[in-house]
This record gives structure tokens, C-alpha cells and sequence, in this order.
């Protein structure tokens, strides 16, 4: 079947599958820290309200934490807004139920700061519900990070908004302490922000796969946007769900 | 009665003043803080006859309170190419509401251009500090783009802890800072080395200077080895390979008087113990720091109170001190101390003190425009938004008048629906026209002016931008708490041209109905076309926005309470105001 004809059927869809999850596993390589004379270190996690004020239509879950040798202390140094924390072992959990949520850790660092991420993906409307991590030395400045919207943190997820996606951003450290970030996230397959995967979003798709428009979408996270990529959201949009893991 | 035409940009009429740079033999001018009178900075060539002043422009945003006076401009310290000044105030409206545990308000640091235009607010009250404290210090780089200041409410990460154990995890204290003059990346480059202190007695920064080339930084302080004394050192412009010059008495010896040479090759510090004390000059040049002249701490008239501001010359070869008494002297020595010249009074207005009491520079900051009025009255194209200022008139010492302004405030406007006027904490009137309508003429009549020279600026030509065509559409990022950015949320703008066809700048972005309790720190300007009084920003200067090309800019908004905020964005491109 080719990709026109599935477009055509896809049209047809009435009802399109709830808004999928957004998960996968965040690296961030610590092993330049241990020695650093920057620290002290503290772990900075904050989940920001895209709305403005809080609205609670997204969770996100932080989970299987490997510290490489490493450790992080609890209780949390500071919680600001919907924050929960379990010791043992250590979860974390930051609900969009205020404005600001921000969880901050005293952090000793291993070779590595792992943990598993998972989080619901409902489109704000004007902006993007945004976590971001960030490792603050000892004079309480984040360490700057070559982060694209200047926002001193290694790893950075937008959620969706009205016409965009979710955007993931992985970045390494400006200071030439030599940490370094990557993660294997998987985004939702509604690519366009809207309540469910559409038809929009399978063109949206095909038009990154096209070189047309620019590449925000990896929806499998295999580095390029393909036919596999455009299979995955037809798919969602055709209520057989986002099965990418 | 004749009339100005009609959209006559009034200020481009202007005549240009300039003061005389060589009079006396003396190179290049001299900028000094006045104590009162325009609260401003004043600009006086080598002959002390010839001057300007230099105000921050929107003194409707500082507030002169009667336990300040009209010292609006604290401490300043311009960038050697004279585009940027850096200054320190205590008057600026969001100052007022920091937290207050005296009855007196902290400074903040500010940056102006060199002429006093665009001010701009780069450090705020820490909501973590228990203490107001001011930030102080204020030293633009030598090409204008950062500011090194001291800040007081610097506060000790979790985990510090000091040198006999005591945990200082918290400590309010003072660090020397570094930030980008658009207020982005302030971060610490110097502060107390918690290793030697004992307990959480974290000392104090006292002053700090930069190199001409801007790489490097001279710091006096009590943070270092010399704990419990005073040192001076210098060090990369990041804090790192420190090198210390001097240790000072730890009690009654001199706390200011830093410079670095504009050659680059030496600093001078005013050194020594609570008896005595004296200049000491280094050659730099080399890896290793040298201790070359040096000369006593006493004035020519016998004074060495006011003697704690030094400078080099522009041609690094002579050293002037400052003396503030009887309105302000200077006195020129060369390397060794040897007296080569004096400039008995500045006169004009009197010399603040401290280690900020003057700047002696080749650059000329600050200009003055001036129009001839045919007669005593003004006509004004009356757009959707204008702003028309009128300054006082200037006098020397001996009241001879040396710029032309209005000598009084006998104003009254005789048609402008919503119009109105104020005067400002500088003496200077303003003139915001309020109403919608984009048309009409507003005659500005019945004022007196001390002649029919009178300086005049008039923003807005009615000419305004035109709003972007639809495919000219603003994404935005996420939202993040930057510490580093003085505590501010970050937020990067995308403008995406969707048109089909090249957008030719500058393209604009109105930021409109933001949350009253929430300011954009780094805004380019308020708008008077588009959203009269609201921010906005710059995407993209000059040159032309491709089809299907993107621009991004950055926005840092001051939200103290973090309860959250919302705006919304318009696009205005092309020639005119936003």
C-alpha cells in the first residue's frame, strides 16, 4: 500500500487514539565531575507549566536511577510545587499542578546519572510544558551547557503544544569539565501537539522524511526520520497505539 | 507663528556638541559622578570648561527619595570604547521593592549607552538573601559587553563548609560576578575561599577593574590568603590562575584605588596600613607580576581623604587622583609621583568620592542634539505614540550658561487629547502622548526657555513599523529557572518565515499583556506603535530572513514569585518604531 493511499484511508479515521506516552532512558556521562573542584554538586529537576498557571494534564516519572558509584542524598534539599519524592528506591514524580516544580538534590557523582523517563505528552496551547535537568556547582550557578534555548541544563524535553510535538534536547557541558548528555527518549507519536494522532501529523512526518521540513520528529529515536517513523504514527493514528519502546 | 513641518523628525536636526579634547595639554576627558544636581554623570575636558552631563534616560523609572537626594548614579564605570556605561543606583522603582530589613534601599546594578539611552537593570534583590544587600562596583568591559560587579547577596551552595568545620551552607556573603551586558550568563568568578575561613566569617569584595583587553580582571578583596587582611590580585576574566600582588593592613589600611593601565601593561593599587599609605604600580607584561614605582598618598593641598580614586592616563605615562572637596579637583602625577599638572575645580557639579569618583578617558561618551526654535513654540506630528523631552539649561560654577535648555516649567499644551507632561528627577520635562489616535498636531506652547536653543529629542516620526505578514510565525520554548541568569526564567523565541518570500529586517516581537507582576529584563525597548508601553525584542537587526529560514532570540523574565506568567507575541518588520 503505498504512503498516498494510507493517507486517504487515514482520513477516514473518526476517532484517533488517546495522546501516548512519552519514555525512554536519559544518560548523562558524570565521570568528568568526580574529580572536578566545581563541586559540590546539586541536581536541579524542574517541570515548568507552559500555560502559565498550573493545569496538571502532565506527569512526569523518574525512575531505575544508576549513578555509576555515585550517589544522590535524600531527603531532597528543597521541593517547589508537584513534587513527590520515594527514597527506596528512589522515584520521582513532578506534576504540572503549579507553575513551578522544581526538585533539588545534593549529588555526588559516579561515572554516570541514569534514570528511566517516562511522562504523558498533552498539548499546552501557547507553550510546551518543559523538564529540564541541570547540575549546579559549588556556587550554586548551574554548570553551562551548549543547551539551544540558553537554559544551562543537559537535558531538556518540551511536551507538546498546538502545532508542535514533543522536542528533545541533549547537551553537553561549556565549561570544559567534559560532561556530556544523550538519551534514547522516545516522543509520542502525535508529532503535531493536537489531543490524538491524526492525519496532520502523518503529513507532518512525511514532510521531515521529505527534507521539507525541518527534523523535529524521530519517533522510533533511530537518528534518522523514515518510512519506519511514518509507519509508527499511520499506526497511532489509526488506533493501534505508539508501540515504540 | 511658524511651524516645524509636519513629521519633521525634530531630532535629527540636532546640532551636535562636542567638547574640545586637548585644552590645557591635558588628553581626552574627564567623567565624574555628581553629587546632586542632574544625579548623573558628568563629562569635562582637560581644560574643566568644556561639558556635558550624561543622565540615564527614562528617569521616570528612578525614584529620587529624600534620603538619597539626586544622586541617581552611585557608582559607574564606563567601557573604554564609550558605548556602554555600567552604573549602580538605588533609585530604580523595582529597587524600592526589595526586601527591606532598613529603612534604607540597596543598589542595583544598571548599563546604559554611552549617551544615557537604553538603561537596563541587570541584578535584582536575591529572594534567597535573608539581608538586602546592595550590589555594588559596576565595571563594563573594555568593549562594552559585560559588566564585573560585586554582588551582596552572593549565597554559599549547599555542602560549604568552612576551614575549622562550621557549616556555612547558606551564607549570605559578597563574590565578585561577571554577566553579559543583555543580563544573560552572571555567574561568580571570585569568591571566599571557605577552605581558610574559620567559622562562616566569609570576608568582603571591595573593588574590581578590568584589563584594556578585557581578558583579565584586577580584584581587591578578603576572601584569599591575606584573610584578615586586604589583598590585591588579578586573574583571568573567569576566575582562574589568580595571582596575588599585595597584602594590606587588616585594619585602618586603604580599601579602594585600583587601575589597570589602557597600554595594558600595569595596574596601580593605593596600598599600605592605617599610618600610611601610598601608590604602588606593577608591570604586568610579563608571567610574573613586577612592583615598579610607587609614591606617598598625599595630595598637593594636603588631603589624602578623598584620594581613593585613581586612573591612568589614555596614554598610559601619568596617574590622576582625585580630590572631592571644594567641588572637585584633580591632580596629575607621572609613574614616580612627580606633579605635572592640576585641574583646580571641575566645578560644574560637585565630585562625588569613593573609588568610582572619576574615569579619565580618551573615548567621549554622551552627546547632546539641539534644535533652533523659530520661536518660542513646538509643533509635533502627533502619532499613535510619542515621547518629547526638553532639557534643562546647564551653567558653570560662575552661572555662565553653557547649554541651552528651558529655564522653567511654565508649560501648557493647547491641543492633544490625553496628552500630559511631568518633570522628571533630572529636571528634565517629559511629554508622553497617550492616545490612540494616530493623527493630529499637538502644539507644545508658553514655556520658557532661557533662549531659542533648545534640546530636543522626539522619539517616534510616526513611523511605524508594519505588522508581519501571517507566515510569520513565533514558536516558543520551554521555560527554566536560570540561577546563573540572575535568577530569572529563560525562554527562547523561534520566528519562522513561512511567507514564501525573504522578510527584510529588523523584525520585531511585541510582547503585550504580560502579567503585571512580571518584567522582561532584556527587552530592546517599549513599543509605541503596535502595544504602546509594552516590551519588545529584537529578532534579527538587519538583512533579510530567507523563506522558510528561522531566527531565535532569547527572553529572561523576572518572575519573583514564580507563580507563573502569560503574554502574547506580535511580529512588527521593517523600517519605524515597533
Amino acid at each position: 500500500m503505498s504512503i498516498a493511499t494510507r493517507l486517504i484511508l487515514i482520513a477516514t479515521v473518526a476517532a484517533a487514539l488517546a495522546v501516548a506516552d512519552t519514555h525512554g532512558t536519559v544518560t548523562v556521562n558524570t565521570s568528568a565531575l568526580a574529580s572536578s573542584a566545581s563541586g559540590p554538586f546539586t541536581l536541579d529537576l524542574q517541570f515548568i507549566e507552559g500555560n502559565g498557571a498550573g493545569d496538571s494534564n502532565n506527569t512526569v516519572t523518574l525512575s531505575n536511577f544508576s549513578l555509576g558509584g555515585g550517589s544522590i542524598v535524600t531527603p531532597a534539599v528543597s521541593t517547589t510545587g508537584g513534587v513527590t519524592v520515594s527514597a527506596s528506591p528512589l522515584m520521582i514524580v513532578l506534576v504540572d499542578s503549579s507553575f513551578f516544580q522544581d526538585v533539588q538534590f545534593s549529588f555526588t557523582p559516579g561515572s554516570v546519572l541514569s534514570f528511566q523517563y517516562d511522562s504523558t505528552s498533552n498539548a499546552d496551547i501557547v507553550a510546551p510544558d518543559t523538564f529540564t535537568l541541570a547540575i549546579l556547582d559549588n556556587t550554586g550557578n548551574e554548570i553551562p551547557t551548549n543547551n539551544p534555548n540558553g537554559l544551562n541544563s543537559f537535558v531538556e524535553l518540551d511536551l507538546p503544544t498546538t502545532g508542535s510535538g514533543t522536542q528533545i534536547a541533549t547537551s553537553n557541558d561549556t565549561s570544559a569539565i567534559g560532561v556530556s548528555s544523550s538519551s534514547t527518549i522516545i516522543p509520542s507519536c502525535d508529532v503535531k501537539g493536537n489531543p490524538t494522532a491524526t492525519v496532520s501529523d502523518v503529513q507532518s512526518v512525511l514532510n521531515q522524511s521529505l527534507g521539507i521540513a525541518p527534523h523535529s520528529n524521530d519517533v522510533n529515536g533511530d537518528g534518522v526520520i523514515n518510512v519506519v517513523d511514518i509507519q509508527l504514527v499511520i499506526n497511532a493514528a489509526l488506533g493501534k497505539g505508539c508501540p515504540v519502546s | 507663528m511658524s511651524r516645524a513641518p509636519r513629521g519633521t523628525n525634530l531630532a535629527a536636526a540636532g546640532l551636535l556638541l562636542m567638547p574640545s579634547l586637548w585644552a590645557a595639554g591635558i588628553p581626552g576627558s574627564f567623567l565624574y559622578r555628581s553629587n546632586g544636581g542632574t544625579g548623573g554623570i558628568v563629562v569635562v575636558d582637560g581644560s574643566g570648561s568644556t561639558y556635558y552631563q550624561i543622565v540615564p534616560a527614562g528617569g521616570a523609572g528612578f525614584q529620587t527619595t529624600e534620603n538619597y537626594g539626586g544622586s541617581v548614579v552611585q557608582e559607574f564605570g564606563p567601557a573604554r570604547n564609550g558605548t556602554r556605561i555600567a552604573f549602580s543606583s538605588a533609585h530604580w522603582g523595582n529597587i524600592e521593592n526589595d526586601l527591606q530589613v532598613t529603612a534604607l534601599p540597596s543598589q542595583r546594578i544598571f548599563i546604559m549607552n554611552g549617551d544615557g539611552t537604553g538603561v537596563r537593570q541587570l541584578t535584582y534583590h536575591n529572594p534567597a538573601a535573608a539581608e538586602s544587600e546592595s550590589d555594588y562596583s559596576p565595571k563594563a568591559s573594555p568593549d562594552g559587553t559585560k559588566v564585573a560587579y560585586i554582588a551582596g547577596e552572593t549565597i554559599a551552595p549547599t555542602g560549604t563548609i568552612s576551614g575549622n568545620g562550621t557549616n556555612c551552607s547558606g551564607q549570605e556573603t559578597q563574590a565578585v560576578w561577571v554577566t553579559n551586558s543583555d543580563g544573560t550568563n552572571a555567574h561568580v568568578v571570585r569568591s571566599t575561599d571557605w577552605g581558610i575561613v574559620s567559622y562562616c566569617n566569609a570576608g568582603a569584595a571591595q573593588e574590581v577593574a578590568w584589563s584594556p583587553d578585557g581578558t583579565k580582571l584586577l580584584v581587591r578583596d578578603t576572601f584569599g590568603s591575606c584573610y584578615g587582611g586586604h589583598e590585591v590580585g588579578i586573574m583571568n576574566a573567569d576566575g582562574s590562575n589568580y595571582q596575588s600582588l599585595s597584602c594590606i593592613a587588616a585594619n585602618g589600611g586603604p580599601t579602594l584605588g585600583l587601575d589597570w593601565s589602557p597600554d595594558g601593561t600595569k595596574v596601580v593599587a593605593l596600598i599600605g596600613g592605617a599610618s600610611s599609605s601610598g601608590y604602588q604600580v606593577w608591570d604586568v607584561s610579563g608571567v610574573t607580576p613586577v612592583a615598579t614605582s610607587s609614591f606617598a598618598n598625599t595630595l598637593p593641598n594636603g588631603s589624602n581623604n578623598a584620594s581613593d580614586c585613581i586612573r591612568f592616563s589614555p596614554d598610559s605615562t601619568m596617574l590622576a587622583v582625585a580630590d572631592v572637596n571644594n567641588g572637585g579637583s584633580i591632580f596629575i602625577f607621572d609613574l614616580n609621583g612627580n606633579l605635572l599638572s592640576t585641574i583646580n575645580t571641575l566645578g560644574h557639579e560637585n565630585m562625588s568620592g569613593g573609588a568610582d569618583a572619576f574615569w579619565w578617558s580618551s573615548a567621549t561618551p554622551g552627546t547632546l542634539h539641539s534644535m533652533t526654535l523659530p520661536e518660542q513654540s513646538i509643533y509635533v506630528n502627533a502619532c499613535a505614540s510619542y515621547t518629547v523631552t526638553l532639557l534643562p539649561s546647564t551653567f558653570n560654577s560662575s552661572g555662565t550658561l553653557l547649554t541651552h535648555g528651558f529655564s522653567s516649567a511654565n508649560v501648557n499644551i493647547t491641543s492633544g487629547d490625553g496628552d500630559a507632561f511631568y518633570v522628571d528627577p533630572f529636571g528634565t520635562i517629559q511629554f508622553s502622548q497617550t492616545r490612540s489616535a494616530a493623527a493630529g498636531t499637538v502644539q507644545l506652547s508658553n514655556f520658557t526657555v532661557s533662549s531659542n536653543m533648545v534640546p530636543l529629542t522626539v522619539d517616534s516620526a510616526c513611523n511605524c513599523q508594519t505588522k508581519a505578514a501571517s507566515g510569520l510565525t513565533v514558536k516558543r520554548s520551554g521555560l527554566r529557572y536560570v540561577v546563573a541568569s540572575e535568577d530569572q526564567m529563560v525562554q527562547t523565541l523561534t520566528v519562522t518565515n513561512s511567507t514564501g518570500a525573504p522578510v527584510t529586517g529588523p523584525i520585531e516581537i511585541v510582547i503585550s499583556n504580560l502579567t503585571s507582576a512580571v518584567n522582561l529584563t532584556n527587552l530592546g525597548g517599549t513599543s509605541g506603535c503596535k502595544s504602546a508601553g509594552s516590551p519588545y525584542i529584537t529578532a534579527m537587526q538587519s538583512g533579510s530572513l530567507a523563506a522558510g529560514a528561522s531566527v531565535s532570540v532569547q527572553l529572561l523574565f523576572r518572575d519573583p514569585l514564580r507563580s507563573g506568567f502569560s503574554y502574547t507575541t506580535a511580529v512588527t518588520t521593517g523600517a519605524g518604531a515597533p
